[in-house]
């Protein structure tokens, strides 16, 4: 029980990074970009390759794996995203793009790293704890602190900072952050780097606790996706919710019944949540953040 | 600084389709006067100030700042530049605090660096106090001290628009574009409005005018600029303007008897 509870909270809590990836994109550039759970892939399997197969000392390793994730948000943004932002391409026509990318990040992975799984040492190693007998593995404590100190960091610099007053500026309105001298472009490269950032860690992260393999950036895709929906597209705390719940009824779903019904749960959930509470569980404002 | 801050615009031709909305427009801003900008609807002064602003790209001419040219700039880069404006909707930034609204408008000032923020540096610490007093000392200026932590698209009509005019303000810009400012205040908000302008004047600001009170605007500006169709038909002291047959013809003389029925 506790052991799945403690699965299901961890791969949760990555799904609410990349939540928060969907929901910053969305918010401050008003592109929904579904390349972002391939941030996730991109970060594990490349810590893998920087530490097993480069032999680079392992924090060396975790750095360059977020990296090559932050490299990837920011190809995506200039090369892809902003010459069509520029043109002012209709939103359908975005969207499709970023899957486009998530799938060649996804492939490449594939052709350069082998269809096989891969795993990396914990972060901390020998740390366990006990509950009620179960043992859990330390690294699911370490995904699960380090991501609400993330979400603090995060939510942090959008209310207190300069930067962060001019990201939520452009959030409200594109065309008055721009006459009040902010650079809308500028915005959207650094929101899409720092949300690639956060997913290649949740990627370099959760390896160790499990595995990652050239196709699961796809999964986190979908369900970081959801995750944003359920809590309240746009909202941090919704995110950090949204990503929770659908980590746990995973979690369950995938020990008691099946894993294939995951993913028909999980829409399951929405479909009805959606019905319920349009406007997802958490509000969609900001100022809750 | 003074005379290079000349704002002009030259042959400047914008079209919508086939309609000319601005028609080889030719003005040069004094520094540090008020010019009004009047004109039946539809004569193009909207677009004139889009055009200044970067949020429009004109057909044909130039305009430039100083001995700057704006006319390829985004308008990010002309708000920098010392440039800024007022939309003719109040436009708050939902979701900001009013005293963030106008701290957003001092970014441009005070801006420390983004490793200093992440940092959390001394001087960044530093620029987030002297930002939040600047944001305060403006507050005050414009009445709106009681809001300051009020969420800004709470605050009802009269106060969004000076929210608007202390957040152009904020940028310490060196020319000042308003578009309608005085469309929907009462007669006390409007004499204030006159106020406050004539205040950016005397501290060297170039402001550009646009509003249908022909009053207000004959009353405070030191030029007047009068369009019609998209071309200029008249310029000079709101006295000769006013006197001018064509500038009866096409705008006053319609005015004069709408304001009599």
């Amino acid at each position: 029980m506790t052991l799945i509870l403690a699965i299901g909270v961890a791969t949760g809590c990555v799904y609410a990074l990349v939540a928060v990836g969907y929901s910053l994109i969305y918010r401050t550039t008003g592109v929904v970009n579904f390349a972002q759970g391939s941030y996730v892939m991109a970060g594990g399997f490349s810590t893998y390759w920087f530490y097993e197969i480069a032999g680079l000392r392992y924090p060396i390793a975790v750095l360059c794996g977020v990296g090559v994730a932050t490299l990837l948000g920011l190809m995506l943004w200039t090369v892809v995203v902003l010459p069509l932002w520029r043109r002012r391409s209709p939103s359908y026509v975005v969207l499709l793009e970023t899957i486009v990318f998530g799938a060649i990040v996804g492939t490449s992975a594939l052709l350069l790293l082998g269809p096989l799984p891969q795993t990396l040492p914990p972060w901390v190693p020998g740390l366990a704890m006990e509950f009620g007998g179960n043992r859990i593995d330390g690294q699911y404590i370490v995904v699960i602190i380090a991501t609400v100190l993330l979400m603090f960091a995060f939510s942090a610099i959008l209310r207190f900072t300069s930067l962060g007053r001019s990201m939520r500026a452009c959030a409200a309105s594109r065309d008055v952050a721009q006459l009040l001298g902010i650079s809308p472009e500028r915005i959207g490269a650094l929101a899409f780097a720092a949300t690639a950032a956060l997913g290649g860690l949740g990627g370099a992260m959760i390896t160790p606790a499990q595995f990652t393999s050239a196709d699961i950036g796809l999964s986190y895709g979908v369900f970081g996706f959801v995750a944003a929906v359920l809590g309240g597209f746009g909202s941090l705390p919704g995110a950090l919710v949204g990503g929770l719940i659908l980590g746990v009824v995973n979690a369950f779903v995938g020990r008691y019944i099946s894993s294939s019904y995951q993913t028909v749960l999980a829409f399951g959930l929405l479909l009805v949540l959606l019905t319920l509470r349009p406007q997802g569980l958490v509000g969609k404002d900001w100022e809750e953040a | 600084m003074s005379a290079v801050s000349e704002l002009k615009l030259d042959g400047v031709t914008k079209r919508f389709g086939g309609i000319i909305a601005v028609s080889d427009v030719s003005i040069a801003l004094p520094v540090g006067a008020v010019n009004g900008l009047i004109g039946p609807n539809g004569a193009g002064k909207s677009t004139l100030i889009n055009l200044v602003s970067g949020f429009w790209r004109p057909d044909a001419g130039r305009i430039t700042f100083g001995d700057r040219d704006l006319t390829r700039l985004e308008p990010s880069a002309i708000a920098r530049l010392g440039i800024s404006r007022t939309f003719q909707q109040a436009a708050p930034l939902t979701g900001l605090s009013v005293i963030e609204n106008v701290m957003v408008g001092l970014h441009t000032r005070y801006r420390a660096g983004l490793g200093s923020v992440l940092l959390r540096s001394p001087t960044m610490r530093r620029e987030a106090r002297r930002n939040a007093e600047a944001a305060r000392a403006l507050l005050e200026q414009f009445g709106l001290t009681a809001d300051a932590d009020s969420e800004a698209s709470d605050l009802p009509f009269g106060k969004l628009r000076f929210l608007e005019f202390a957040r152009a303000a904020a940028m310490e810009p060196r020319v000042l574009l308003l578009d309608e400012p005085a469309a929907g205040l009462n007669r006390v908000e409007t004499d204030r409005l006159a106020v406050l302008i004539r205040n950016l004047r005397n501290q060297g600001i170039t402001v550009l005018l646009v509003d249908h009170d022909v009053p207000f605007v004959f009353g405070l500006c030191d030029r007047v600029v009068v369009m019609n169709f998209g071309s200029v038909i008249a310029a000079g002291k709101p006295d000769d303007v006013y006197g001018d047959p064509a500038v009866r013809e096409a705008y006053l003389g319609g005015k004069e008897q709408e304001a009599a029925a």
